[in-house]
């Protein structure tokens, strides 16, 4: 649960410091630092009303239905960009072109003397959507569980690593294989969330939980073949 | 009221950002509602197949749009 966590959040993360950066270097460290100091703290409070109220109030069975739905559809979002990305039909996202257009943004914003909300603004935009991702993916995964210690920790770590990573390059970490960990969270995500959904509404897993490898090997399969048929559908009405 | 909208937009691109995977996966708990009282232990195998049917939807609906 932990490792899930830690790879889905540090995605999320490595998009939210390409922000910060661009702030940072275009406007102020300043506004960078605060903006991301404001989504931190109402992300923290996010959890707190959200994650806490959700494990004291649903029961674990409803708790798997609304959670598992909920993951499902995200995963699918996931799933369905990665599949466009590697089929060609989207572009690859890529960390060093986003810090490009951020700062490019930024430049465009000159208004002298004064507090610059715009940098705090777009820090804290930048953070905290990212960063509601992070929380929905760790009271998602955590919840239903009962492991929202692990996931949580997974997530910590994640942000540690990539915080770190910032600090000492000073640039977007555009050598992370974003596209490849998207794409790994979305099988993790689908597959947690069918599980559950099919147990919140009364399915009998075969093995219970550990179909879980099971879900992942044919979402992997299926993955491949849709891209295969894809990359075939684009060849065909390329060369029409 | 554009404040309403707004937030079930905002909801909406969070989650989903495709109206095919929105619509399949409320087709999917309907189908696997359906079939679990017949068979528990089969349901999630249906259920399972419903959510590979919603993607290859949602894909065969983007590659048309491409194409078009």
């Amino acid at each position: 649960m932990a490792v899930s966590s830690a790879i889905a959040s540090g995605v999320e993360f490595v998009e939210a410091l390409t922000i910060v950066l661009a702030v940072g270097l275009t406007k102020s460290w300043r506004d960078a630092f605060e903006g991301t100091a404001a989504a931190a703290i109402g992300l923290v409070l996010l959890v707190a009303v959200i994650g806490i109220g959700l494990l004291r109030v649903v029961p674990l069975n409803d708790l798997r239905v609304i959670i598992g739905i909920l993951l499902l559809v995200f995963g699918l979002k996931w799933l369905r960009k990665a599949i466009l990305r590697y089929s060609g039909l989207k572009e690859q996202r890529n960390e060093a072109r986003e810090f490009q257009k951020e700062t490019e943004r930024m430049r465009g914003d000159s208004r002298p003397g004064g507090r610059d909300w715009f940098g705090v603004t777009t820090a804290f935009n930048g953070v905290f959507l990212e960063g509601t991702e992070v929380v929905f993916i760790v009271i998602g995964l955590g919840a239903a569980s009962r492991a929202l210690g692990a996931a949580a920790a997974g997530a910590g770590a994640a942000a540690l690593i990539v915080i770190a990573a910032g600090i000492l390059l000073h640039k977007p970490l555009n050598q992370v294989p974003e596209n490849t960990m998207k794409f790994v969270v979305g099988i993790m995500l689908t597959s947690f969330g069918t599980l559950w959904t099919g147990e919140g509404l009364g399915v009998h897993w075969w093995k219970q939980d550990f179909f879980i490898p099971i879900l992942v090997a044919g979402y992997l399969a299926a993955s491949w073949v849709f891209v295969t048929w894809l990359k075939s559908v684009g060849v065909r009405s390329s060369t029409a | 009221m554009t404040a309403l909208v707004n937030i079930v937009r905002w909801i909406y691109d969070f989650l989903a950002e495709d109206v095919t995977l929105v619509v399949g996966m409320c087709a999917a708990v309907i189908v696997t509602l359906l079939v679990v009282r017949l068979t528990a232990s089969g349901a999630g195998f249906v259920l399972w197949l419903v959510v590979l049917a919603v993607i290859a939807a949602s894909l065969a609906r983007a590659a048309y749009a491409q194409r078009s």
